[in-house]
């Protein structure tokens, strides 16, 4: 048939570019978890060598790896909590605020995130506001270089991230499915949980997913703000490649990164599904 | 026929552009240049009037790119994609560039202001027969201490500011320490009273050791903002390659009377790192000519007095030193005398046992 | 009572979130036109750090570097990511089904994952072909996830409407090029406008990738900056910051206004 051949090479290059491009280099990191660091920091293939996993035992590669993760966890959860009520906030809005403040929301989604961490960094060291702020309540000094301002400064990245995808599937819920619930007696708490929570799940996941995996393999912003004594698997991995000249292990932590990513990815098509449902 | 023409024509000139760099080299002639130049340094370590002096003397254009550690160049230089001219590794890190065939012999019949090296400088351990190399500056690794911030008018000499909770705690100090494995671990290696070069891996598991029960007093790893962390107040201490610090000095003496006597470098009595920097061409440069000529420019003796003046390191020209203000020459700090000199170490290439210390340094850092 | 105070409590939020997401904004912004070089005292309003900057040789070329790879990926990934996107939505068998799924692939990886990759490939690729990293590999990395966003951007405005439309053209004898050109593509427009402009920004703004592989003299904007960044707090910093920021800004409008009036990103 004419019309599906001609679909199908509609296709082709641009699945020909990601194959060569994106799938085949995807495939060298793996054969690299294979190699060993030789003691100038080259790698070398002569046999199959297992060294890598060797050294994420070794090098108490554990405790980065579950940092990482817990991080990610509390920056997804401060995001959702924020997140979640200013897109049902923003819904809630007549049109002319609407726009206006999925303008005000979008500009940070898409401006540079190096200027806003920057921002950020401004904010917490000795001299900053926030430092300031908080030394009225605790003892502070400098919040830079400490974990909170890393937290905080992927927070500060993230947050439109979360709450974009939220809005749209709460867009999605016409008023009419909530004016039935209410008609069906049921009271506000249960409108919310049964119809409008339930019906923004994809867009929570959605947020959830676009977090909680950039934050796992957040490399910028640990630098700029942690001052490289704090070990995220981002910078590890950057180190691995960089100066420690080790790929192998670096290959392995990036193939770590991407089970998760995988099973992330995983998890949202499976509520995609139950969506349609 | 057209499209066959093209291809042929283009093999010919990938042909002929994978010439070796040593046959490129026996083609320049003093001062000639052949393309831009692709310069990766350290930050801040060439003065720049003097890189767009280069630039518009010889008609040519200079990209910089930069690393804050040996190990980074290293990594740069061995994946093979990078086409960099001119790279100014540190002393051991060049005895393992040239183990790994990263570097090109330099034609010395490109360079004749090399006359103006200091002898002490050439024929090192790291190029005993001098053919890759190019000395460029030399330094110490030591402490500085904003004096002012800590309220007191001097410190004790020693590693024991870094590594000891007593005196710490006494002085009130905040500071941050080098990214470098090799330095940090040779600094508690000296304080315990061993060499910065020590294969026993038992004394390296000691300094990690040692750098661990530290942390809690680390503000920051860092290799290049020392010393604007030390103006803006979030340290009062640091760790760091003494040019560094003098530059920040200078930058200072228009807000303090004497700068001198609210900070100070210190160069501890237990020792430590003395480092000598050299300028090298990777194997696979591309502007041969332009790179040569660029050294050679870089000898001359007033461009390199000029250079010394402005990141008040100490350098290894000769001749250049007759030109540089007798007050820095003076200067202890910037050029110790033989006998603190006799008391430091150079970092030594030590073949496999290298990895110990990346990994031993990188355990301590991450522990918390 | 509890209505009141849920209300309220969800108005305060609002305004807590702009607060924080535009007060470090504004700051920045303020003090790059700060006389001082420290921030905690403001000495006089000056231009003088905007002036530093346009003399900055360093800068400019990468500014520019940034600019020509942005625009090359860009136009590569709406070539190859309409094309893609076409395929998923008029193919519906095995291969594209699996398509669907991977296209997310490129957009969720995190950029340090991706950057060791491509670095790993290109060193691979350079033992049998004369490859220097430069603006080239820079190009094609940024496109290899740039096309994603779009195939899964312009395959949003795919829907039932657009296929019935495009099946009554063929219907009426329209061959496929007719039917791409008269139906399918004024149709998604508002999707391929908002794919330029985000396909542009992603790639201006990408660090990571392009720290592991540009080469020297094809260094781009962030990278730079992010060296600068690294050193220290200066205004110069601010400066370029707040520049970046303004241009993100102009784009970003763009983004929104012919994405159309649905708010769909």
């Amino acid at each position: 048939m004419k019309i599906s051949k001609f679909n199908n090479l509609l296709g082709l290059p641009g699945v020909v570019f990601l194959t060569i491009f994106f799938l085949t280099p995807s495939l060298f990191i793996f054969s690299y978890i294979f190699g060993t660091r030789t003691p100038t920091g080259k790698t070398s293939f002569d046999k199959i060598y297992f060294d890598s996993f060797q050294q994420i035992l070794d090098f108490n590669v554990l405790p980065i790896i579950i940092k990482s993760f817990n991080t990610a966890v509390i920056v997804t959860i401060l995001c959702l909590l924020f997140g979640y009520p200013f897109a049902y906030q923003i819904r809630k809005f007549s049109n002319k605020y609407k726009y206006f403040s999925l303008f005000l929301i979008s500009i940070p989604f898409l401006t540079n995130f190096l200027a806003r961490t920057y921002a950020w960094k401004i904010l917490v060291s000795k001299n900053g506001l926030l430092t300031k702020l908080l030394s009225i309540f605790t003892d502070t000094e400098s919040l830079l270089f400490t974990d909170f301002a890393v937290i905080l400064g992927m927070v500060y990245v993230y947050l439109p991230f979360m709450i974009l995808p939220i809005f749209s599937s709460l867009e999605n819920i016409e008023d009419s499915l909530l004016e039935s619930a209410r008609d069906l007696y049921a009271n506000p708490f249960k409108t919310f949980y049964y119809v409008t929570f339930k019906l923004s799940l994809p867009g929570v996941i959605a947020g959830i997913v676009l977090t909680f995996i950039p934050s796992l393999g957040a490399y910028i912003i640990p630098q700029i703000l942690g001052g490289s004594k704090a070990m995220y698997l981002g910078n590890f991995t950057v180190l691995q490649y960089i100066q420690a000249s080790n790929w192998p292990l670096g290959s392995l932590v990036s193939l770590i990164i991407l089970i998760f990513m995988a099973i992330a990815i995983n998890i949202l098509f499976k509520f995609e599904g139950q969506k349609n449902l | 026929m057209k499209k066959s023409l093209l291809i042929l024509l283009v093999l010919i000139m990938v042909a002929c552009s994978t010439g070796s760099s040593e046959e490129a080299a026996a083609d320049c002639t003093v001062g000639s240049v052949n393309g831009d130049l692709n310069l990766y340094n350290w930050a801040e370590y060439i003065d720049p009037d003097l890189v767009s002096e280069f630039e518009e003397t010889y008609g040519v254009s200079v990209y910089e790119d930069f690393y804050t550690s040996n190990e980074e160049a290293r990594t740069k230089l061995q994946t093979g994609v990078n086409a960099y001219d001119i790279v100014v590794p540190s002393d051991y890190m060049i005895s393992q560039l040239i183990e790994d065939g990263l570097l090109l012999e330099l034609n010395f019949d490109l360079l004749p202001n090399f006359s103006n090296i200091d002898p002490d400088y050439t024929y090192l351990g790291y190029d005993p027969e001098n053919i890759y190399t190019v000395p460029y500056f030399w330094g110490t690794t030591g402490f500085g201490v904003n004096l002012d911030a800590l309220g007191v008018e001097e410190v004790p000499n020693t590693w024991g500011l870094v590594f000891d909770k007593a005196l710490r705690d006494q002085y009130g100090l905040k500071f941050t320490l080098l990214d470098d494995s090799r330095e940090v671990l040779g600094a508690a290696l000296k304080y315990l009273g061993y060499s910065l070069n020590t294969t026993d891996e038992a004394q390296i598991q000691e300094a990690a050791d040692l750098v661990k029960e530290t942390q809690e007093a680390i503000v920051a790893y860092d290799s290049d903002q020392f010393e604007d962390l030390i103006i803006s107040g979030e340290i009062n201490a640091a760790h760091g390659w003494s040019g560094d610090f003098f530059a920040l000095f200078y930058e200072l003496e228009d807000q303090y009377e004497d700068v001198y006597s609210s900070f100070v470098y210190l160069i501890p009595e237990e020792g430590g790192v003395r480092w000598t920097d050299a300028m090298v061409i990777p194997s696979n440069a591309s502007s041969v000519c332009t790179a040569h000529t660029f050294l050679n420019f870089m000898m001359d003796a007033e461009k390199a007095a000029q250079n010394a003046e402005w990141n008040a390191y100490a350098t290894a020209n000769l001749a250049a030193k007759a030109l540089i203000d007798p007050e820095m020459l003076a200067d202890e700090s910037i050029y110790p005398t033989a006998e603190v000199v006799a008391n430091l170490e150079f970092i030594a290439d030590l073949g496999d046992v290298n990895e110990v210390y990346e990994n031993k340094f990188f355990e301590a850092k991450s522990s918390s | 009572m509890n209505v009141i105070n849920r209300k309220l409590g969800l108005k305060l939020n609002y305004f807590f979130v702009l607060l924080f997401i535009y007060l470090p904004i504004f700051l920045m912004i303020a003090l790059s036109f700060n006389e001082s070089k420290y921030f905690n005292q403001w000495t006089g309003f000056t231009f003088k750090w905007y002036q530093q900057l346009f003399e900055n040789q360093n800068l400019i070329s990468a500014f520019n570097n940034s600019v020509i790879v942005a625009l090359s990926s860009t136009i590569l990934s709406i070539i190859l990511g309409f094309g893609i996107a076409l395929f998923m939505f008029r193919v519906k068998n095995k291969f594209s089904k699996t398509i669907e799924k991977f296209i997310y692939v490129p957009i969720v990886i995190p950029d340090v994952t991706m950057a060791a990759m491509m670095l790993v490939f290109f060193v691979f690729l350079s033992n049998f072909i004369d490859l220097k990293l430069g603006t080239l590999t820079t190009i094609i990395s940024h496109t290899a996830f740039n096309i994603s966003f779009v195939a899964v951007l312009i395959g949003s405005k795919f829907t039932r409407k657009l296929k019935v439309l495009e099946e009554a053209a063929s219907d009426l004898y329209a061959n496929n090029f007719q039917v791409i050109k008269h139906i399918t593509l004024p149709f998604v427009m508002p999707a391929i406008y908002a794919s330029v402009i985000l396909s542009f920004i992603l790639s201006f703004d990408e660090v990571v990738i392009s720290m592991f592989v540009t080469g020297p003299g094809s260094t781009t904007l962030p990278v730079y900056v992010f060296s600068m960044i690294k050193k220290g707090i200066t205004p110069v910093v601010n400066s370029i910051s707040s520049l970046m920021l303004i241009f993100s800004l102009i784009l970003v409008s763009g983004v929104l206004v012919l994405s159309g009036k649905d708010g769909k990103i």
